[in-house]
C-alpha cells in the first residue's frame, strides 16, 4: 500500500494534524507501513432555514447574514476513505 | 490506475498533481515521492471511516427497537452528575418501570456498584485508554443484560465532552447533562456534542446561588449550536426539576402516545 486518500470535513471534529500522527504510528506492522496519507479537507457549507442562502462555515454553527442560526449543512461532515493506491 | 487520467500503467505523466485532483494540502517537496514513478493500482473505496461503527449501532438500535426498550445515551464532562442523576432516576420510578444501565469508565466499576445499590441492573464497560463507548461495547454488553420489554436503558458514556459526540451506540437520543458548576458557555466550546444531542439537562440548579452561572445564557448558546436540542433544569441533589425529566422519559417509552407539538417520531417504537 502506498497511498491511503481520506476525506475529512471541517466540521466532522476530526483534525487532519492528529488524523496523520495516528496513521504514523497505527501503519507499522500492517500492509499500511510505508503508506502516506494523503488528506483532503472538505470545506463546511450550510442553507439557512431562514432565507435559504448559503454560506461557508468553519466550526459547527454560525450565523446567516440574515441572522438565522437553524443551518442544513450541506458539506463538511466528511469523514470516509476514498481511495488507496497499491503497488 | 492513476487517479487523475484514469490510465492502468506507468507512463510519463505530463499533468501536475498539484492541481486540485484530489492529492490534497500539506505536499511538500519530498513527501510525495509516489508520484515521480509509475503510479500503483488505486482501489476506489469511499468508505465512511466510523462505518463499522455505525453498522453495528443500526443493529443495535434494531435489537432495542425489537425489545421496545427506550435506549438513552446519557454524556457529560465528569463530575457534571450523571451517575447522580441516574441514582435519582432509579429511585423516582421505584420499580415502576424496568430499568437496566450500561456504565462506560476508564476504570472501576464504581458507578456500576452505586447503580446496583440504587436497585437497577448495571453492567460496567471498562474502556481502558479509550475516552468514549463505542457500538461495539455496547453490543458485548447488551448480551449479557436481560432486557426487560418495554424498559429504559441508559448509557451513562464516559465523561467527555467531544469524542462521545462521534459515536452513535443505536440510542434513541444522546442527553447532555451540563451543570452550573461549569461554564456557562460550555456549548459553544463543544459544539458538537450540543449538536448531536435532544435535550440538555442543565443539574445542580440548588448551587445557582453560589456561582455566576447565566442559565439563559447557557440555553442561549446550546440553541444557536442546535435550534431544536430541549432543555430541563434539576438537582439530581435535591430532586428539584426531576419530574419534567421523568415525564421527558416517560413520553418516550414505545408505549407513550406522542405529544401534541412533538414531532419527532416516536423512534423506539
Amino acid at each position: 500500500m502506498r497511498v491511503v486518500r481520506v476525506d475529512v470535513g471541517r466540521l466532522a471534529a476530526v483534525l487532519p494534524d492528529a488524523l496523520r500522527f495516528a496513521f504514523e504510528l497505527a501503519r507499522e506492522g500492517t500492509p499500511a507501513e510505508g503508506a502516506s496519507l494523503e488528506i483532503r479537507e472538505i470545506p463546511g457549507e450550510a442553507r439557512c432555514r431562514a432565507c435559504g442562502a448559503t454560506l461557508s462555515l468553519d466550526r459547527p454553527y454560525g450565523t446567516c447574514a440574515c441572522g438565522g442560526t437553524d443551518l442544513e449543512w450541506l458539506a463538511g461532515e466528511e469523514l470516509l476513505i476514498r481511495e488507496m493506491e497499491v503497488v | 490506475m492513476c487517479a487523475t487520467c484514469g490510465c492502468g500503467h506507468s507512463h510519463a505523466h505530463d499533468h501536475s498533481h498539484d492541481d486540485g485532483d484530489g492529492h490534497g494540502d500539506g505536499h511538500s517537496p519530498g513527501h510525495g515521492d509516489g508520484h515521480s514513478h509509475g503510479h500503483g493500482r488505486v482501489i476506489e473505496l469511499e468508505q465512511a471511516i466510523l462505518g463499522e461503527n455505525d453498522r453495528l449501532a443500526e443493529l443495535n438500535r434494531a435489537f432495542l427497537r425489537g425489545r421496545r426498550v427506550l435506549a438513552l445515551n446519557l454524556v457529560s464532562s465528569p463530575g457534571a452528575g450523571k451517575t447522580s442523576l441516574l441514582e435519582r432516576t432509579i429511585r423516582a420510578f421505584d420499580g415502576a418501570l424496568p430499568l437496566a444501565v450500561l456504565e462506560g469508565d476508564q476504570a472501576t466499576d464504581r458507578d456500576a456498584e452505586r447503580i446496583r445499590a440504587a436497585g437497577a441492573d448495571a453492567r460496567q464497560i471498562n474502556t481502558g485508554a479509550g475516552c468514549h463507548l463505542d457500538a461495539d461495547m455496547v453490543r458485548r454488553a447488551l448480551e449479557t443484560l436481560d432486557l426487560s420489554e418495554r424498559s429504559l436503558l441508559m448509557i451513562e458514556n464516559v465523561g467527555n465532552l467531544v469524542c462521545p459526540a462521534l459515536f452513535d451506540l443505536g440510542e434513541h437520543a444522546k442527553v447532555v447533562v451540563c451543570s452550573v458548576t461549569e461554564g456557562d458557555d460550555k456549548p459553544i466550546k463543544y459544539p458538537h456534542m450540543f449538536r448531536a444531542s435532544r435535550l440538555m439537562l442543565l443539574n445542580k440548579i440548588d448551587l445557582l446561588p453560589h456561582v455566576d452561572f447565566d442559565v439563559e445564557r447557557c440555553v442561549e448558546l446550546a440553541r444557536t449550536v442546535n435550534p431544536e436540542i430541549e432543555v430541563l433544569e434539576l438537582s439530581a441533589r435535591t430532586g428539584e426539576g426531576l419530574d419534567a425529566w421523568l415525564d421527558w422519559i416517560r413520553a418516550r417509552l414505545p408505549d407513550a402516545e406522542r405529544r401534541p407539538g412533538d414531532s419527532r417520531p416516536a423512534d423506539a417504537r
